[in-house]
């Protein structure tokens, strides 16, 4: 079990959305300094478009995972909400 | 429950006497009135009927802290109620005490239900009780308050950590049954799929409520696969007392003890606990809590648009400022053409200059004659021998001509 849904998960991203979020508002900080060689500049643009897409795909696609603690056992069992 | 008992305690002459008592202020009341002043006696009947009369003053709920319990030879209590600043006098038949549901003790805080009524004799209006019941919520509040001070004091309501912008695993200590856990999990799951939901089931009221959840939240810390981001303490909408495990010290303890920062969301919005005074953040409801804990889906969705923008029109912008650069330097590039191509053509004419005042054939213009011999230009005397025919070319023409003779100068 690893901590937190990772995005883009089973390639070779291993960022959680937090720190995806992050790197993107980053990567948008540094060009809109617009210091950067242009080199630099275009891969920064790809892995920030990389960035947006596996973030909204993880918000779009993902669904809540809900465990409930066994709290004799201290193992995690899924827990499903009843339909009303 | 047994009602008042007149001329049971207060008439304790009884006898010949009361006859003659009881006779005596009516007599007085119609001659003192008459003559324009009242007895003590009449007095006391006037302010008796008057409080008799006052149908807000019977069956009143009176609640207060009793003294001077101690119980009279005949069994009836002469208790006094009392609050921090007023008491009252009151009175309990001993067949009134013996029908109580509780037994009321020195300092008991209770509810005390009776009519007010007035000892004639002694001109003094007091409580005739016909019910007690302890005030328990008064108790509670008590303690509540005084609880309150000390965690204060200690600190324990001024530690607010702020909470993580995208909490990727939520605990939940709270009932798995009911509408709040359920409230929580559809709110969280919907504004935040990213999510990853840690559900502690908790006992959420009764007596053991407390040290449970207190239990839960040490239980949320502990667990290190997955580690909780941020955990929502919660129970749904219920009496005062139903919230109470989250007034007690053991839940307040476990909160400030936790690691993980805790938002609380305990009963409707009028309802504080100290729970909610001790967490890091507290909201209204355990649905309010949910909505706190995580930014919604629909917002982020429109962060990604807003930084996709942001990249292109950057990157665009980036290249534009390049390419102005590229335009300006070609520019330049053909300045520098121009201005070498101005050079070079100058010095093309100066030595176009230079070849045209070589050209032999303005020698010639001079009165020089060129002689060829054989095709080959005579440079030297060593060419020619006597008898060699040669061409000699002037400016305007040729001639055949014979060598004669031979001399050759001698260079010095």
């Amino acid at each position: 079990m690893t901590t937190g849904r990772k995005v883009g998960a089973g390639k070779e991203s291993v960022m959680s959305f937090e720190e995806s979020m992050k790197r993107l508002e980053d990567i948008v900080t540094s060009l809109s300094e617009g210091e950067l060689p242009l080199r630099q500049a275009l891969t920064l643009y790809e892995e920030g478009m990389k960035l947006v897409k596996e973030c909204r795909s993880a918000l779009e696609d993902s669904k809540a995972k809900v465990e409930k603690l066994n709290r004799l056992t201290g193992e995690l069992e899924l827990f499903e909400l009843k339909n009303e | 429950m047994t009602k008042r008992e007149p001329n049971a305690v207060e008439q304790k002459d009884g006898g010949p006497s009361d006859v003659l008592q009881r006779e005596t202020p009516r007599e007085s009341e119609t001659k003192g009135s008459a003559a324009g002043f009242l007895t003590v006696s009449q007095l006391n009947r006037r302010v008796k009927e008057l409080i008799d009369g006052e149908s807000g003053l019977h069956d009143v709920l009176v609640l207060g802290e009793f003294s001077n319990l101690k119980p009279a030879a005949s069994g009836h209590l002469y208790p006094t109620l009392k609050d921090g600043t007023s008491e009252i006098q009151c009175v309990i038949w001993a067949g009134t005490v013996n029908q109580l549901s509780i037994s009321p003790r020195e300092g008991m805080k209770v509810f005390v239900l009776g009519d007010v009524g007035v000892y004639e004799q002694k001109g003094r209006y007091q409580l005739y009780v016909t019910d007690v019941k302890r005030f328990g919520i008064g108790d509670l509040y008590a303690q509540l308050e005084a609880l309150k001070i000390k965690l204060k004091e200690e600190g324990l309501f001024a530690r607010k950590r702020p909470l993580p912008q995208f909490p990727e695993v939520i605990g939940l200590v709270t009932s798995d049954g009911g509408a709040a856990v359920r409230d929580m999990i559809r709110i969280l799951g919907r504004r935040f799929p990213v999510a990853r939901i840690v559900l502690v089931p908790v006992m959420v009221q009764g007596a053991e409520a407390a040290e449970d959840i207190a239990s839960g939240v040490h239980e949320l810390n502990n667990l290190r696969d997955p580690r909780p981001d941020v955990i929502i303490v919660g129970r749904g909408g219920g009496s005062i007392e139903d919230l109470w495990a989250f007034n007690q010290e053991v839940v307040a303890r476990a909160i400030f003890a936790s690691e993980i920062p805790i938002v609380s969301g305990i009963g409707h919005e009028t309802d504080f606990t100290i729970a909610d005074f001790v967490a890091d953040l507290r909201a209204a409801t355990p649905s309010e809590a949910a909505e706190k804990v995580v930014p919604d889906k629909e917002n982020l969705l429109r962060v990604l648009t807003q930084s996709q923008a942001a990249l292109v029109i950057e990157t665009t912008e980036l290249l534009g400022n390049l390419e102005q650069g590229l335009d300006e330097k070609i520019v330049l590039l053909n300045q520098a053409m121009e201005e070498g191509l101005e050079f070079r053509l100058n010095r093309i004419n100066h030595i176009a200059e230079l070849l045209a005042s070589l050209n032999p054939r303005k020698v010639l213009t001079r009165g020089y004659a060129v002689v060829r011999r054989n095709e080959e230009t005579v440079n030297s005397i060593a060419l020619l021998h006597p008898g060699d025919d040669v061409e000699i070319t002037v400016i305007d023409g040729r001639a055949e001509a014979r060598i004669r003779r031979v001399t050759k100068h001698e260079v010095t």
